[in-house]
């Protein structure tokens, strides 16, 4: 008779409030995640300063406003770019790679173009103001 | 009588592969996922495929697409922001200045804020990005 009366009460507790509970913790876990894998670009800023660049021997990247790229003043389409200065330090390792963004630039364009120069030249790469 | 019982029990052992489940699911959010706080602006960073894990105890600058700056959540010019960077070198707290900017800020921008940053003894920007989708 005892045992009856456990069995009853043990009926009356519900799953259904215990699973509100768990779903809406659920929902909010999953809204207040985050998942984002930030990465960087570094930039190096102690030892920059005023120098005048030797076109002669450096490759000077322009980003165009129209998201093309020019090289040495001269447009070309940005894996032929790549491939160029690629060449370029691969046979000088200390070749000085210039970066000069235009007036109306987004910052997608620099990023995509640093990142690719960053995979075979960390060093060496300065930005620069487009001359006006 | 048996037939409304048996249903009942059907019921219940229906019911709980869902909750496992579900429990799982929560007990995998609560572990996986980071807490943030929202920013003061919706930036939506430039892609990059470079592998360099960045580090959440810097200190980190917002900049929105009109190039505005934000630190902790107060929108600051480019005087303060020299200010606190020279404030924090001073006491040996900060090696690298975090940037997230915009994908779609002015790229000059970016030449400004180096350039401006550059007495203050700072040694190095990070730039932040994220994967892009076609790579993850």
């Amino acid at each position: 008779m005892l045992l009856n009366h456990t069995q009853k009460r043990r009926a009356l507790v519900s799953l259904t409030p215990l699973i509100d509970v768990v779903f809406i913790l659920l929902i909010f876990f999953m809204l207040a995640s985050n998942f984002i894998d930030w990465q960087f670009i570094e930039f190096n800023i102690g030892e920059s300063e005023q120098v005048a660049i030797d076109y002669e021997n450096t490759s000077v990247i322009t980003v165009d406003s129209d998201e093309g790229y020019s090289l040495n003043g001269e447009r070309k389409d940005f894996n032929s770019i790549i491939s160029i200065v690629r060449e370029r330090c691969r046979k000088n390792v200390d070749h000085p790679i210039i970066i000069q963004p235009n007036d109306d630039v987004a910052l997608q364009s620099l990023v995509t173009l640093l990142d690719k120069i960053n995979e075979f030249a960390k060093k060496n790469v300065s930005l620069a103001r487009a001359k006006i | 009588m048996q037939l409304k019982q048996h249903t009942n029990n059907a019921m219940g052992e229906n019911i709980l592969p869902l909750v496992n489940v579900v429990f799982l699911l929560l007990i995998f959010f609560m572990l996986a996922g980071a807490f943030s706080r929202p920013d003061l602006f919706k930036i939506e960073a430039p892609k990059a495929e470079n592998d360099n894990a960045a580090d959440r105890k810097i200190l980190t600058i917002l900049i929105n697409t009109q190039g505005e700056l934000a630190y902790n959540d107060v929108i600051i010019s480019d005087q303060e922001l020299k200010k606190i960077v020279s404030v924090e070198v001073e006491k040996n707290t900060l090696d690298a200045l975090q940037l997230k900017a915009d994908a779609n800020m002015n790229a000059v921008r970016l030449i400004d804020l180096i350039e401006a940053l550059k007495d203050t003894g700072l040694e190095s920007i990070h730039l932040l990005t994220v994967t892009p989708d076609d790579k993850l």
